[in-house]
C-alpha cells in the first residue's frame, strides 16, 4: 500500500518559462535514467531479493523516487504552463504538442516513450543491485547535464538536490551490494 | 508562523528522516541513529498537524483527519503551490 502525500519533498520555483529546458528535464520523468525507470526498478527487485536489508533498501529508496518524479513534473509543468502553443512549436516542442498539447508524458529528450527495457531485473542479487548502482551513477550524470543547460538559479537549486540524492543512494545500494557479497563469501567456507 | 514556514520546516524533518530510514537499512544495529529517528518522528507529527490546521490534510486514506467540511478537493496540489 502507498499513502499519498499532498506535497513535495523539496520546494519547487522556477524564475521564468522556459521550454528547452522542460523539454531536456522529461528525460528525467520518462527517460532511460529517469524517476519512473528508477521506482519501477527498485519496487521490482524487491520480490527476489534475498538480503533483508537489501529488501528494505529497495522499498524505501524506490518510495523516494515516486516523491522525485512528482518534483520532476513540477519542474516541468511550471516552466512550460503558460506557453503558447507557437512558442512551443518553436523551443522545438511542436511535435510535443501536436500528440500531447501541454500534458505530461513519459519520453526521453527526444519524445522516444519509455519502455520496460530501461529497466532490469536478474534475479540474482549482485547482478540486480550492481545495475541499482550504475543506474544512481547515470542519474546523477544526468542532473550534472541538465544542471550544465541552464541559467535558472531556481531550477539549478531542485536538480543540485536531486544530484545529491543520487550519490546517497547509489552509496546505501555499494554497502548493500558488500553485505551480499560479504555473505556469499561467508558461505563458501561452511 | 506562516502556513509555507511549517511547510517547509515540515520538508527539513521529513527529508532527516528519509536519510534516517536509508541509513537504518543499512545500520538496523545504530540505537542513536533509531534514537534520533524517534525524536525527529514526533517531530514531523507535531509539524504535520500544525500544518494541517492551516493548510488542510496532507495525507489521503483516513491518515489525515478531516475538517467538517471535506477540502482535499479544493487545497492547492503540490506542483500548484507557488513556494
Amino acid at each position: 500500500m502507498w499513502i499519498y502525500e499532498k506535497k513535495l519533498e523539496v520546494p519547487v520555483r522556477v524564475s521564468k518559462p522556459d521550454l528547452q529546458m522542460a523539454k531536456f528535464l522529461i528525460t528525467q520523468y520518462g527517460g532511460p535514467d529517469g524517476e519512473l525507470s528508477a521506482a519501477l526498478r527498485y519496487l521490482n527487485q524487491r520480490y527476489s531479493m534475498p538480503n533483508e536489508r537489501a529488501k528494505a533498501l529497495l522499498t524505501d529508496i524506490g518510495t523516494e523516487e515516486l516523491g522525485h518524479l512528482e518534483v520532476i513534473a513540477t519542474l516541468v509543468y511550471k516552466l512550460v504552463k503558460d506557453a503558447t502553443p507557437q512558442e512551443m512549436r518553436a523551443a522545438g516542442l511542436g511535435a510535443h504538442y501536436a500528440d500531447h498539447d501541454k500534458a505530461l508524458f513519459y519520453t526521453d529528450a527526444n519524445g522516444n516513450p519509455w519502455t520496460a527495457s530501461y529497466i532490469q531485473a536478474k534475479g540474482d542479487p549482485i547482478a540486480d543491485l550492481a545495475e541499482d548502482i550504475a543506474a544512481e551513477e547515470k542519474a546523477r550524470a544526468t542532473y550534472q547535464w541538465l544542471i550544465n543547460l541552464t541559467d535558472d538559479p531556481d531550477v539549478i537549486q531542485v536538480l543540485k538536490f536531486l544530484r545529491e540524492r543520487e550519490v546517497v543512494h547509489s552509496q546505501r545500494f555499494r554497502e548493500a551490494l558488500y553485505i551480499v557479497e560479504e555473505h556469499y563469501n561467508t558461505r563458501k567456507y561452511f | 508562523m506562516e502556513c509555507s514556514d511549517t511547510l517547509r520546516k515540515f520538508q527539513e524533518v521529513q527529508f532527516g528522516l528519509v536519510e534516517l530510514q536509508l541509513y537504518l537499512d543499512m545500520n538496523p544495529a545504530d540505537q542513536r541513529a533509531v534514537q534520533q529517528y524517534n525524536y525527529l518522528s514526533d517531530e514531523l507529527h507535531r509539524l504535520k498537524h500544525e500544518y494541517e490546521m492551516q493548510a488542510g490534510p496532507l495525507m489521503q486514506y483516513g491518515f489525515s483527519r478531516s475538517p467538517k467540511r471535506w477540502v482535499w478537493t479544493s487545497t492547492p496540489w503540490p506542483w500548484e503551490i507557488e513556494y
